[in-house]
């Protein structure tokens, strides 16, 4: 199973010149901190396997959350994901970012797990959202019809808080984002996470999740609105 | 910037059409002449500007919510397999 890993999501990011067989070879896939990083858990260094887990963790339960009925399932499968890293660490070969391979296996696992998960639990806590067509923005706040038909009947208002600093700082806005990113259906979890809370390429996404830029796009969009959204109420 | 509806369709696009585009435009994952297009619109339209800030503020402060860490338990028993896996 790790090797399978290990082979699954290297194909992300695959630069055809780069040797398959040799794990110290530096390649574009890794940044310069990544590249470090990397030496270091090899060398078996603990403390950076601790900062690993702690820049990680949180995404990586946030996206498995999106698979699995609960925290404490979800716990679980990452756990599992952890374990596959050490495992595989010295056949990682770096042609995709540490993040990209990290991700790639959460989403390997928490799909092996979540199928006989989901039985347990209700049908609207995993909505499937394959139809793309839908529009991102409430069509009603739009005008319907006239000379203005399709700009703005109900814009949004400018935030007072409109720093990044200030909207952390706003308790009710980071519990409405957190509770928006909670209740999205899976596709559109996984591409806001993995786009927006990892920071991986938008060519990575499409790569380990099979969807063109144009479904990444439509996703990662309505899933944007749905937090943009929940802000807009809890602070407007 | 001056607000005006007139020049709105100079842009060829409607607030609803722009707001569609809003993600790639931020990422910069779009063609030229959309680019321009949806730049001379929001040279127009304050309430479209106001989303497009709204929209990248949010995906901007994505990844400093509140980090979550794992169990106790679960943090000691990765260590362990991590000191086995590496040790010498």
């Amino acid at each position: 199973m790790n090797a399978d890993i290990a082979m699954y999501t290297e194909s992300i990011g695959h630069f055809p010149s780069m040797s398959r067989t040799s794990p110290v070879v530096k390649s574009s896939g890794l940044t310069k901190a990544e590249d470090t990083v990397l030496a270091r858990l090899r060398r078996g260094d603990e403390g950076a396997f601790d900062e690993l887990v702690n820049q990680h963790h949180g995404a990586l339960i946030r996206m498995a959350m999106g698979y699995v009925a609960d925290r404490e399932v979800a716990e679980e499968v990452v756990q599992d994901t952890w374990m596959a890293v050490i495992e595989s660490l010295d056949r990682f070969e770096g042609r995709s970012s540490l993040r990209t391979w990290i991700c790639g296996i959460l989403i390997h696992k928490a799909k092996d797990r979540g199928v006989p998960e989901k039985r347990h639990t209700t049908f609207s806590a995993f909505e499937s959202y394959d139809d793309d067509s839908e529009e991102a923005v409430d069509p009603s706040r739009f005008q319907q019809t006239g000379e203005l038909a399709g700009h703005w009947a109900f814009p949004p208002q400018p935030w007072d808080d409109r720093t990044p600093e200030k909207l952390l700082a706003s308790r009710q806005a980071v519990n409405a984002m957190q509770q928006a990113i909670e209740a999205l259906p899976t596709t559109l979890k996984e591409v806001l996470i993995l786009r927006d809370v990892e920071g991986v390429d938008a060519k990575d996404v499409c790569e380990m999740l099979k969807i063109t830029e144009t479904n990444l796009y439509v996703r990662l969009h309505r899933a944007r609105e749905r937090v943009r959204v929940a802000v807009e109420t809890a602070i407007g | 910037m001056t607000d005006s509806p007139s020049q709105w369709a100079h842009s060829g696009l409607t607030c609803r059409d722009l707001t569609e585009r809003v993600s790639e435009y931020l990422d910069d994952n779009i063609s030229i002449l959309t680019k321009v297009r949806i730049g001379l619109h929001l040279a127009s339209c304050a309430h479209c500007r106001t989303y497009v800030q709204q929209i990248d503020l949010v995906s901007s402060v994505l990844n400093s919510l509140p980090n979550l860490y794992p169990p106790p338990m679960n943090r000691l028993r990765l260590h362990q397999q991590f000191a086995t896996r590496y040790s010498d």
